[in-house]
């Protein structure tokens, strides 16, 4: 019997007893997702590292009540990058002054955003600061990130039942208001659209 | 949005900053909490006296159970006996440094010391009857599985100096061996230049051949050798090659007919065999930089196979789904050795993809950013990563191992 590591939760359970090199190997692995994510939500890259930043920054100053969900830190730094990003920087005003004393490229000219990528990044981020910070983070793990309702739900710290009705009406509310078909909408499940409990004044 | 980077230097900068921030300042242990303000005066002397009194009945039934029935064997194997037995597939020497040696039944936590020289350890379990076993580290996952009599599970991991936990989670009946040493360091010397014809003769050394050990071609410089013409002897259908040399040295391969490795380490834990096609190869050594190596070929051992941990590592793939892939601007390979080279400029930056195998971690540097500082290279890791940048103009790279490593690295054109 040839034992198997899971080697994120070895990573993290290393880095949270003091070992630099595990958590840097945690950034390794999660950075380029995080920043795409973050990239989705806020104006710049600039911004977007800043909150890739505070998200890996925070994951630290909460280490103790973090949740591995499917043994990754990942989803718990998607959903904090969606809390910061739709927040409008508040929450990146506690780590400010670290982020800023951090180095960065002087000749990188962010590349222009074509119309259609600004027009797809204002539909996104206005469609997240309309829901509430659960309902938003939930929504964009299962339709932009690919996770399940349930691995949403665990990162987010809600039952699956929960989650899979926030998730209907989210997307309800978000039709409503805006009017318009926006992919993010359709729900990724198609048992979601039989599901009774996700009709229309089933209990929460 | 796609083709925008995260900053290389911002993202190297973070990175520092994330690794001294945990270094720094460690998970705070549990604030302790003294009895007494736990419990009330009263409630503690109940709990004492009953305490008591459960140790007290518990003795006494012990004694007339062991009394009245024989002594059971032990259902577990003493891993200890397995790792310094030459005979057993588990052997790792006959001497090893043991962090933690302890048995029991049913869940339990034990606290070990790690010396400062430690930086990996060697975990093994062995539980019987079958059931479902799980390791925590410090309160953090490290292994779950079934519990199997034949086969423990062993595992290494890296792990820092000073005091830890593990807490064995078995059933109540579930009876358990745990050994902990320290992880052996790799059959690397670290002295002068070992003849490789000496140590494959060395029985003291686990990579020591016990058969026919006659040299075929052996040969030994510092700079490239000539190509060498060499006959085969009857019988000898199969051949071992060793390259031995210092693992810093610069780019160095040995071309066997045709067969080509590059890379060396001042050991013979890294070989690689091949059955020629006719009765006659040739031979040669190629190094780059002026720095003393040692080639050697013997037959290979009756019935030897290529070893996986022998055998040529692939290059990382760079092929789409549908068939295309990205501008290849590298793709170097070694065992233990350092490669450097140059990159031509490209327009969106670069993709560097890495395979590897062994203890330790690769650093790749080129003008655009370092990756893969502190990344462990598990038995079979991988990592890819763009590091983009933007437009970068033609630089040099280096590719450097540190530790007991294989590796392929392909670089592409991120554009």
């Amino acid at each position: 019997m040839m034992t198997t590591i899971t080697d994120e939760t070895a990573l993290w359970s290393r880095a949270r007893s003091g070992d630099g090199r595990a958590f840097a190997a945690l950034f390794d692995a999660h950075r380029d997702r995080a920043f795409r994510h973050a990239l989705r939500l806020v104006a710049s890259a600039h911004d977007a590292e800043d909150v890739v930043a505070a998200a890996f920054l925070e994951l630290w100053r909460k280490r103790d009540g973090v949740p591995i969900v499917d043994g990754s830190v990942l989803p718990w730094l998607l959903v904090t990058i969606t809390n910061l990003a739709r927040n409008s920087g508040r929450g990146l005003r506690r780590y400010r002054a670290a982020i800023d004393r951090l180095p960065r490229s002087h000749d990188r000219a962010d590349p222009a955003e074509t119309a259609e990528e600004r027009i797809a990044r204002e539909q996104l981020l206005g469609a997240v600061r309309a829901l509430g910070e659960p309902d938003a983070a939930l929504l964009l793990l299962t339709a932009i990130e690919g996770f399940t309702p349930t691995e949403a739900a665990a990162a987010v710290g809600i039952s699956p039942g929960a989650a899979r009705v926030r998730l209907h009406r989210s997307r309800k509310r978000l039709r409503g208001r805006l009017g318009t078909p926006l992919d993010l909408l359709d729900p990724i499940d198609p048992a979601d659209a039989a599901d009774p409990t996700l009709q229309e004044g089933a209990a929460r | 949005m796609t083709t925008r980077q995260f900053d290389p230097v911002f993202s190297a900068a973070l990175r520092n900053e994330l690794e001294a921030l945990a270094d720094v300042e460690p998970a705070p242990a549990r604030p302790h909490r003294p009895v007494r303000t736990a419990l009330g005066k009263p409630q503690l002397w109940v709990s004492l006296v009953t305490a008591i009194a459960l140790a007290v009945v518990t003795v006494g039934v012990l004694r007339l159970t062991h009394e009245s029935e024989p002594a059971e064997e032990s259902r577990v194997i003493p891993p200890l006996s397995r790792v310094t037995d030459p005979a057993n597939p588990n052997y790792v020497a006959r001497s090893v440094q043991t962090l933690l040696t302890v048995r029991g039944t049913g869940p339990g936590t034990h606290a070990f010391d790690v010396p400062a020289s430690v930086s990996g350890m060697q975990v093994y379990l062995d539980c019987a009857p079958d059931g479902h076993y799980s390791l925590e580290l410090d309160s953090g996952g490290l292994s779950s599985g079934g519990c199997d009599r034949d086969v423990s599970g062993n595992f290494g991991i890296p792990v820092t100096a000073g005091t830890h936990e593990i807490t064995v989670s078995v059933p109540k009946a579930t009876e358990w061996a745990l050994l902990i040493i320290a992880k052996p360091a790799p059959t690397v010397s670290t002295g002068p230049l070992l003849d490789p014809l000496a140590a494959v003769r060395d029985l003291r050394n686990p990579d020591a051949l016990t058969g026919d050990t006659t040299p075929v071609y052996r040969a030994s410089g510092e700079r490239t050798s000539a190509v060498e013409t060499v006959p085969i002897p009857d019988g000898v259908v199969r051949l071992r090659v060793y390259l031995v040399c210092k693992p810093s040295a610069a780019a160095i391969r040995v071309n066997v007919d045709g067969h080509v490795v590059t890379g060396c380490m001042n050991s013979i834990a890294h070989w690689f065999d091949f059955t020629p096609s006719s009765r006659t190869i040739t031979a040669q050594v190629i190094s780059v930089t002026a720095r003393p190596w040692s080639a050697l070929i013997v037959p290979a051992p009756a019935g030897a196979k290529d070893s996986p941990e022998n055998t040529l590592l692939p290059f990382p793939s760079t092929q789409g789904t549908d068939g295309a892939g990205p501008r290849v601007l590298a793709q170097v390979r070694g065992v233990g050795n350092q490669v450097v080279g140059t990159l031509p400029a490209t327009k969106q930056g670069i993709d560097i993809s890495v395979t590897c195998r062994g203890t330790g971690w690769l650093e790749i540097a080129t003008a655009q950013g370092t990756i893969g500082r502190g990344s462990d290279c598990d038995v079979k890791g991988r990592f890819s990563t763009g590091i983009g940048g933007g437009p970068a103009k033609r630089g040099p790279y280096s590719v450097t191992p540190h530790g007991d490593i294989a590796w392929t690295a392909t670089i592409t054109d991120a554009g």
